[in-house]
């Protein structure tokens, strides 16, 4: 007996005047873009490196660790050297002394790679407006995500991972540097997540009592 | 008539070389191409220096080493040789017979005294002389000696 | 408005070693001791000249004093006094050089100062009495300009080597929005590169031996053994280690200047950054420090809280050590199952103080809220399995072979290298030597509970690993009592500058709700005097050495952290070693480097 598992709203009903051969092409077998395939694999495998300034790197540890799990999303392999990774969290503040040496890693990157800042002292400084500290890691490098928080929690890092994960699978690059145009093309442009979570933040009302466990 | 066989054979053997030498080339042509040719080119200012930790190293990487590295070497060299005429002695057990099995126990042996003789002389021993020390100085089992019970 | 009380000295000690102390350096200085300065911590404080100081610290350092000695330098900063207006009785001085000895054997501290002026701004190094000097000095020499004469390398310490200026002197600005705004592109990474570039002759390493060349590499700033931007350059010949040189300041956050400029009460969120795996620990010494100079005697429930709360945060930062020591000797597992426990009790602190990791919830005068209905429950569900799994991982970590054999006899010290270089805490007692500032110095009603010192005897990166876990176990002892035996009463005092008041009273009382008002927006204006305070924090003693000119601000915030004297000592400690070894010796010396530089 064939089976197979499906949601009742997507499962598409068979086609009138198909034959089983087509019917079986049609849920075995995708047709897909190649630009589209090579976007959803790079999405789903990005790599981080292992780069932690301070106590974000801390919570950025828990969320690989086994609670929150960061290995699910496909952030499997937290690597030693940038010249392996995709993407650098910049977790905790940026100093002054430390400045050239997170722009040399990051040029070690090799492309395609991807910056989250992490935590409010990489995302502007944070508290922290003091002569030895970079106000915001985006004076030097291009940030893609910023995930805010002090320090943020794990699930705020898995959330920030997400989206970064949605904004990469809307790139997509050329092939190759001899043929099609050179750049990265962002098909949708990148939600500002205040502008959608806006009204459900202030349609809260209800506030949990500090008073009870 | 024999002749032509051998020829046939040889020339069949050539034959098969050739075809697999150069499936040979065009893999790794292919490989080495499309990575050539595939991905975008970026350059990035410090993007070809080696990765030491963020820092610019110090030095360059190829130095003198210490001959400290050189005895294990060596010993290795003389060990993976013996295993060489094992391998050799191998592939012709049986023709050998029981001659060749106590000729090759008696080889064996001999290295075998060798390789017992350098364990027990030390030069198979890779400790720097403060971690010998520091083990030798050492009070007790380690831990914790203080520990009292109680109950939580 | 409490005056330092008039009463001298002598009546004001009560420990012997430093009454002889005093009075030998009275006998041998006489009118060389320039002024004996009263602190509302009752710490004897000498005022010395630039010429008699080298004679003063000698003297002090090799005497005993009844029987006992002052064995270790704990601190040695400055103050820039150019704008200080409260300092009747004191020398003249533009720079204050401030040297603060301890004693473990008599239990006792000792201050010298030596004031000096901005014309004329040296003064003979200490290094050749206490190894530990080396750090302090140099760290006074990039804050201050101050140079010390003999220094074998003066040269910056926490700030970049291409800076310009001394950060703590009040004429530099303390925001980075009132500098040049911060640029860096390839012209400025590479002058910077250039300028962290290890050059080994500025250390007298010298390229080659007789035999082999030397290898100097960087266990740099990003390196997943080195716990934070923390870099070692080492000297390799082959895998041997010859020489190592520690370098910081890749975790600088000024939080010292940071304190001059945010009032008592708002500067505590940054004093749980300090040591950010300590949390609320981290508040203790300077919210009690502050205290201490207004005079707020906290309610018994106030303290057994702050007691708690401590000791869960070590019990965490002592996991986040374990796991990551088990992890740099080769056992990646051990790790996941101690984040664990720690999400677990993390969750009880989220509980109860609201965030997870940074806290700020102890107050001047208390803490920030009571404690929720229904505390009770996890901390029993915490103490019914925390034993259990701590004996797992004694199994699992402390009785492995291959652990043994990586850490036991590696980076051994004696109680004297401790004491010369300043090691405190666990490094301390795994020499050997009993002593913790909790039951040495009670502090927080810490005299009330009933826990031991575990110790050990070889002083090696094994020792120092079991006595942790030990005090994690004597930890659980002490949350047990709390549970048990909490006080009722207030979780807040009642005097008028615990900032801010209690919210009842404010709802009430307009006066209650002006001080509520002034001490949460301006701060509480604290009368002027200066004290130091020392707990035993996670990592060794964590010293708070305030000074209140009578503002709503600190005039100077010294945070004298154990982490930065632990890291000094690595080159001491792992010479002749390989570098498999420094990474087990790096692991068990348990430092976080926001600890170090503050």
């Amino acid at each position: 007996m064939n089976w197979s598992l499906e949601s009742a709203e997507t499962a598409a009903a068979p086609q009138r005047g198909g034959s089983e051969m087509d019917e079986f092409i049609r849920r075995n077998v995708m047709m897909v873009k190649l630009e589209d395939m090579v976007a959803w694999g790079r999405k789903n495998s990005i790599w981080p490196f292992n780069f932690g300034l301070s106590c974000c790197y801390v919570e950025m540890a828990t969320a690989f660790t086994s609670r929150h799990d960061l290995a699910r999303f496909g952030a499997e392999v937290i690597r030693g050297t940038p010249r392996q990774a995709d993407m650098i969290v910049i977790a905790g503040t940026v100093f002054r002394k430390m400045a050239p040496v997170v722009k040399q890693l990051y040029d070690q990157l090799l492309e395609p790679k991807w910056v989250i800042s992490m935590g409010s002292c990489a995302n502007s400084g944070g508290m922290y407006d003091i002569y030895s500290v970079v106000q915001g890691v985006d004076k030097f490098l291009p940030v893609d995500v910023y995930v805010s928080g002090c320090p943020p929690r794990p699930e705020a890092l898995l959330q920030g991972l997400l989206l970064l994960q949605e904004s990469i699978g809307n790139q997509r690059r050329p092939l190759s540097w001899v043929i099609n145009e050179q750049g990265i093309i962002q098909r949708e442009e990148n939600e500002v997540q205040r502008v959608i979570r806006g009204p459900e933040r202030i349609a809260a009302t209800e506030l949990r009592s500090p008073d009870e466990v | 008539m024999i002749e032509s066989a051998v020829d046939v054979g040889v020339n069949n053997d050539l034959r098969a070389f050739l075809i697999y030498g150069f499936a040979v080339v065009a893999v790794v042509g292919t490989m080495l191409g499309l990575s050539f040719v595939l991905g975008q080119r970026k350059n990035a200012h410090s993007k070809n220096l080696p990765f030491e930790s963020g820092i610019v190293s110090v030095g360059s990487a190829q130095f003198h080493t210490t001959i400290h590295f050189y005895l294990p070497a060596i010993l290795f060299i003389i060990f993976d040789l013996e295993v060489v005429f094992l391998f050799s002695w191998a592939l012709v057990v049986r023709e050998a017979g029981w001659a060749g099995f106590i000729e090759i126990a008696i080889f064996i042996s001999v290295l075998l005294i060798a390789l017992l003789y350098l364990a027990r002389v030390g030069a198979l021993d890779w400790r720097t002389q403060i971690q010998k020390r520091e083990l030798r100085t050492m009070v007790g089992p380690g831990g914790v000696t203080n520990r009292k019970e109680f109950k939580l | 408005m409490r005056v330092p009380s008039t009463v001298s000295v002598t009546e004001n000690l009560n420990a012997p070693v430093g009454l002889a102390a005093v009075e030998h350096l009275r006998a041998v200085f006489g009118d060389r001791i320039l002024h004996e300065q009263l602190t509302c911590d009752e710490i004897p404080t000498l005022w010395f000249a630039r010429e008699s100081i080298q004679q003063a610290l000698t003297l002090v350092r090799e005497q005993t004093f009844a029987g006992q000695r002052f064995e270790m330098l704990l601190d040695l900063t400055a103050i820039d006094e150019r704008v200080r207006v409260n300092r009747a009785g004191q020398p003249a001085s533009e720079f204050t050089v401030v040297y603060h000895l301890m004693s473990f054997s008599g239990n006792a501290d000792l201050r010298l100062k030596v004031p000096l002026f901005d014309d004329d701004l040296h003064l003979p190094t200490a290094t050749f009495l206490w190894p530990n000097a080396n750090w302090y000095e140099r760290e006074v020499w990039d804050m201050f300009g101050i140079r010390f004469d003999g220094h074998p390398n003066l040269y910056r310490l926490v700030l970049p080597p291409t800076w310009e200026g001394h950060a703590l002197r009040k004429e530099h600005p303390a925001r980075a929005t009132e500098m040049e705004p911060f640029t860096l592109d390839d012209a400025q990474t590479d002058i910077e590169q250039e300028a962290l570039k290890f050059k080994p002759e500025e250390w007298g390493m010298k390229r080659a031996s007789e035999d082999s060349e030397f290898m100097f590499l960087n266990l740099g700033p990003n390196h997943p053994s080195v716990h934070g931007a923390f870099r070692i350059a080492v000297q390799l010949d082959g895998e041997i280690l010859v020489d190592a040189v520690p370098d910081i300041g890749y975790h600088h956050r000024g939080a010292e200047k940071m304190g001059e400029r945010q009032s008592w009460h708002t500067f505590i969120p940054y004093t749980d950054r300090i040591d950010y795996l300590g949390g609320v620990m981290n508040n203790l010494p300077y919210v009690m420090a502050v205290e201490k100079m207004a005079g707020i005697e906290v309610p018994e429930r106030v303290k057994v809280i702050r007691v708690m709360l401590s000791e869960m945060f070590r019990i965490c930062s002592h996991l986040l050590f374990y796991g990551t020591f088990a992890q740099d000797v080769g056992q990646l597992s051990p790790i996941f199952y101690m984040f664990v426990e720690r999400e677990r009790i993390f969750n009880i602190i989220e509980s109860i103080c609201g965030a997870r990791m940074h806290p700020g919830w102890f107050r001047i005068g208390g803490v920030a809220q009571d404690l929720p209905q229904d505390w009770e429950v996890r901390i029993r569900e915490l103490l019914d399995f925390m034993p259990a799994r701590l004996d797992e991982y004694d199994s699992m970590v402390l009785n492995n072979g291959i652990l043994k054999r990586r850490t036991q006899g590696v980076g051994a010290y004696t109680t004297q290298d401790a004491f010369d270089w300043g090691v405190t805490g666990a490094g301390l007692r795994a020499t050997g030597y009993e002593w913790d500032m909790r039951k040495q110095r009670p502090y927080s009603g810490y005299e009330n509970f009933e826990f031991d010192i575990p110790i050990a005897a070889n002083g090696d990166c094994y020792d120092r690993c079991a006595v942790r876990v030990e005090e994690m176990r004597q930890s659980l002892r002490i949350i047990k009592q709390c549970a048990d035996n909490m006080p009722s009463g207030d979780y807040k005092s009642s005097h008028p500058l615990t900032t801010p008041p209690r919210k009842e009273k404010s709802m009430q009382d307009i006066e209650t709700l002006i001080n509520h008002f002034l001490s949460v927006s301006w701060g509480p204006v604290i009368p002027p005097n200066e004290v130091s305070m020392s707990i035993e924090a996670t990592k060794g003693i964590n010293s708070y050495y305030l000074i209140s000119d009578g503002n709503t601000a600190s005039y100077r915030t010294r945070i004298r952290t154990p982490s930065f004297a632990h890291l000094q000592m690595i080159p001491a400690i792992s010479r002749g070693f390989m570098v498999s070894d420094l990474i087990a010796i790096i692991a068990s010396i348990d430092f976080v480097m926001a600890d170090v530089d503050r």
